[in-house]
């Protein structure tokens, strides 16, 4: 069990009456990239909040890499998430995004600075750093959000149908991007979507959610 | 079972998973000290002047006995009843003449204006930055002996002497109050109209309506909500308003709250001011449901 | 075309009718400050000619000033409280599935839909049941009560504004709720808050019925207005600074819709 990285045991969610994940219980392998597949309003959203602890379960128990996390809220989980909406922050321009979950990192602001360059030039948006929120397009503010996730050096990078709000062309250059840039970091990507052809371009691993 | 069991032993732990988990329990102890400020002031308050209805007023102390007699005064001396009645007559005449004015103003400034609305809005609210009071004395000024009205009928040769049935009665009272309160019935009916979708009233007239009939059959009902806020808006705070009535009513014009008002004043019976004021506030809740009920009743009727 | 020439009459009836409504609301008003510069005690026509006498006269007349201050001092305060108590309510309404949010929010907006003499008698029974002096806290306290709604529909608007996933990136990034509060929330809902703060000073420093039952010895500015409105010699003074506050809070509402407007810029550029 030690190359699990995240385990679900048993995990249950209800809203009201409705349930929304019932008694989901498997395990996602260390450096995998998962893809979570299913028709919208199946509950792999509500799984992928679970994880990232916006939503506890009502049952059952989420281990990430051995600890179990029902008591641990969002901000101290060793996970980041990349969201629908992208959620760039309008006040703050793209280094001040990604800077964002840095405050407490200890590092010193060259350094700080340095690892912004290098994340930059990882999402290839090398001397953005200067533009604003509004300047970005669709494709750019994702790649800003991933970027903000991956230089916390996540142990799970969650991805909640990223490439929902691209155009075609863009979203099969971003399949592949995503899928080098895991295998170049090696961090465990969870990745949620609807489209199977995606799913299966990105992952070898991909359980359909009901 | 359970794998995280032994995690839990601890308490601290287990509390804090029971609050991260429960989002009802996360969003009420953020809603809390609002809620509890106003169950203090709001609720608190209403339970003590409905208990003190029940005592009664002995000089300046209280007989602290459970006693129906301000009721029973309030029902058997005609006063009460019909300055009640009076007061809800004006509130309503005043209401229905509000929104009544107010609706074309919204309705033009939802659909006709097309840019700068929010200049025609803040146009509409400047007058209400003045004070209350002085807005109210701005009418003693106008419709006063020597008021603009009056100079400005006698300077045209209309009249040689100056009217003096303008002041101090309720249509002064209630002309009064419905410039005092337009603003508040505008802005909710504009929100209303604002809200409607614009291919709703083009799905109309394709569908064959004329002007007149779009706004009946579509217009009308999707602005329902904001004109029954702007009339309760307006309701009832004016019925119990004693500001108005006081400065430009006269004897003829008195209204409820001047009542309420003298009980805690020179009349000095704290107990009986109470009950008027619950049977006040009952009477226009009855008010209020009977018309939420009909506004229910007609816009199913239209629709 | 044959339709728009069909219509100009409505279109101008329209604003025939708008002009007339602004002429109703605006025409009683237009006269205060009329009279603030008429050289005669007397509030009557016929104008009497210019004079400034009586702004020399506002300024000294410590009991208005005084007056003044204290409605300045309490709608800072009450601003300040309700705002707060305002921004947490709304906070919990529009990011928090509660069970009875609809009866908790009614119970909350009774201050707007309840007659103010209602309220100020309650108030004023129960402060003297429990033996609290009568002050300029008692005034704040049931201006806070009457505040607290209003600020809050205005910071609810501005909640539901925008996306909420935007706080729950910072908590992903690792900053505590509070800090999220203050690195994201805050400046994101400034306009709002901005707004509410303006909208409740200006309530509170207006507000007649409550400062009347619920004050002893310190007037505010109303009770100093109501009690003058008695001495005819008084009025042309308390109209002067009426004119005075007038002017001045045109040119707040302007800051603060200019304030309004950079906020505005700032977030339909980003496309929030």
């Amino acid at each position: 069990m030690s190359d699990a990285i995240i385990s679900f045991q048993g995990v249950g969610k209800h809203f009201g009456k409705v349930k929304a994940v019932d008694n989901a219980s498997f395990d996602i392998k260390r450096g995998e990239f998962f893809s979570l597949l299913g028709p919208s309003g199946c509950g792999k959203t509500t799984l992928l909040r679970m994880v990232a602890g916006f939503e506890v379960p009502d049952e059952g128990e989420i281990m990430i890499d051995g600890e179990p996390m029902s008591a641990t809220p969002p901000n101290k989980r060793p996970v980041n998430m990349v969201f629908q909406s992208y959620a760039i922050f309008p006040h703050l321009d793209v280094r001040g995004n990604i800077a964002f979950g840095m405050r407490r990192s200890g590092l010193s602001r060259a350094e700080l600075d340095q690892r912004i360059d290098e994340v930059l030039d990882l999402i290839k948006l090398p001397g953005y750093g200067s533009r604003g929120a509004a300047e970005l397009s669709g494709g750019q503010r994702q790649r800003v959000a991933l970027a903000r996730a991956l230089i916390k050096q996540p142990k799970v990078l969650l991805l909640d149908e990223p490439l929902g709000a691209l155009d075609k062309k863009l979203r099969e250059q971003m399949q592949i991007e995503l899928r080098q840039l895991q295998q170049q970091i090696g961090i465990t990507f969870l990745f949620v979507t609807h489209d199977q052809e995606e799913a299966l371009t990105l992952s070898l691993s991909c359980p359909r959610v009901r | 079972m359970n794998p995280s069991a032994s995690h839990q032993s601890s308490v601290g732990l287990a509390i804090r998973k029971r609050f991260l988990s429960s989002e009802p329990l996360r969003g009420y102890s953020l809603l809390s000290p609002t809620l509890l400020t106003m169950l203090f002031g709001l609720a608190m308050p209403l339970l003590v002047l409905f208990g003190l209805s029940f005592w009664l007023q002995d000089y300046v102390d209280f007989i602290k006995t459970f006693s129906l007699q301000n009721y029973s005064d309030f029902f058997s001396k005609p006063i009460y009843g019909v300055i009640l009645m009076k007061s809800i007559r004006i509130s309503a005449m005043v209401t229905l003449v509000t929104v009544l004015l107010a609706y074309p103003m919204a309705y033009f400034i939802a659909f006709r204006v097309k840019q700068n609305k929010l200049v025609w809005l803040i146009l509409i609210t400047v007058p209400f930055w003045t004070s209350y009071l002085l807005r109210v004395f701005a009418w003693k000024l106008m419709l006063g002996y020597n008021g603009v009205v009056n100079s400005g009928l006698k300077s045209l040769g209309l009249i040689s002497e100056p009217l003096e049935f303008l002041l101090y009665n309720p249509t002064a009272v209630a002309i009064t109050l419905a410039h005092a309160w337009a603003a508040f019935a505008i802005l909710p009916i504009y929100v209303s109209l604002e809200k409607i979708d614009r291919s709703l009233l083009e799905a109309a007239r394709d569908l064959g309506e004329n002007a007149f009939m779009t706004f009946i059959r579509v217009t009308l009902p999707l602005s329902l909500p904001g004109v029954i806020a702007a009339s309760l808006l307006v309701f009832i705070p004016t019925v119990g308003d004693y500001v108005t009535p006081s400065l430009v009513g006269g004897p003829s014009g008195i209204m409820i709250g001047n009542i309420i008002q003298s009980m805690f004043g020179k009349a000095f019976n704290w107990p009986l001011g109470a009950a008027i004021s619950v049977v006040s506030m009952l009477t226009v809740t009855v008010i209020v449901c009977l018309f939420l009920w009909g506004t229910h009743r007609l816009r199913r009727s239209i629709a | 075309m044959s339709q728009r020439r069909k219509r100009w009459w409505r279109a101008d009836s329209f604003v025939l009718y708008a002009v007339l409504y602004l002429t109703f609301i605006y025409l009683p008003v237009l006269f205060l400050p009329l009279f603030s510069f008429n050289n005669s005690k007397y509030i009557a026509f016929p104008l009497k000619g210019f004079t400034l006498k009586w702004y020399g006269q506002m300024i000294n007349t410590p009991d208005m000033l005084e007056a003044l201050m204290n409605s300045v001092k309490v709608g800072v305060a009450v601003a300040i409280l309700s705002t707060i108590l305002g921004l947490l309510a709304a906070k919990a309404v529009t990011r928090y599935r509660l069970p009875g949010r609809g009866p908790v929010m009614g119970f909350i907006m009774v201050p707007l839909v309840i007659p103010g003499i209602i309220l100020a008698i309650s108030l004023l029974i129960l402060i003297t049941q429990v033996d609290l002096p009568l002050s300029l806290w008692t005034v704040g306290f049931s201006h806070m009560l009457l505040c607290t709604p209003f600020a809050m529909l205005v910071l609810i608007s501005r909640m539901e504004g925008f996306d909420k996933s935007l706080e729950e990136a910072a908590l992903d990034l690792g900053e505590s709720a509070w800090m999220t509060f203050w690195r994201v929330t805050f400046p994101i809902v400034l306009p709002g808050i901005v707004a509410s703060l303006l909208l409740t000073f200006t309530i509170s420093f207006d507000e007649f019925v409550l400062a009347f039952f619920l004050t002893s010895t310190d007037p505010t500015l109303p009770i100093y207005i109501w009690s003058s409105l008695r001495f005819p010699t008084k009025i042309p003074a308390v109209l002067a600074l009426g004119a005075t506050i007038f002017v001045l809070s045109f040119v707040v509402v302007s800051f603060s819709e200019w304030f309004r407007r950079r906020g505005v810029k700032l977030e339909s550029s980003s496309g929030i």
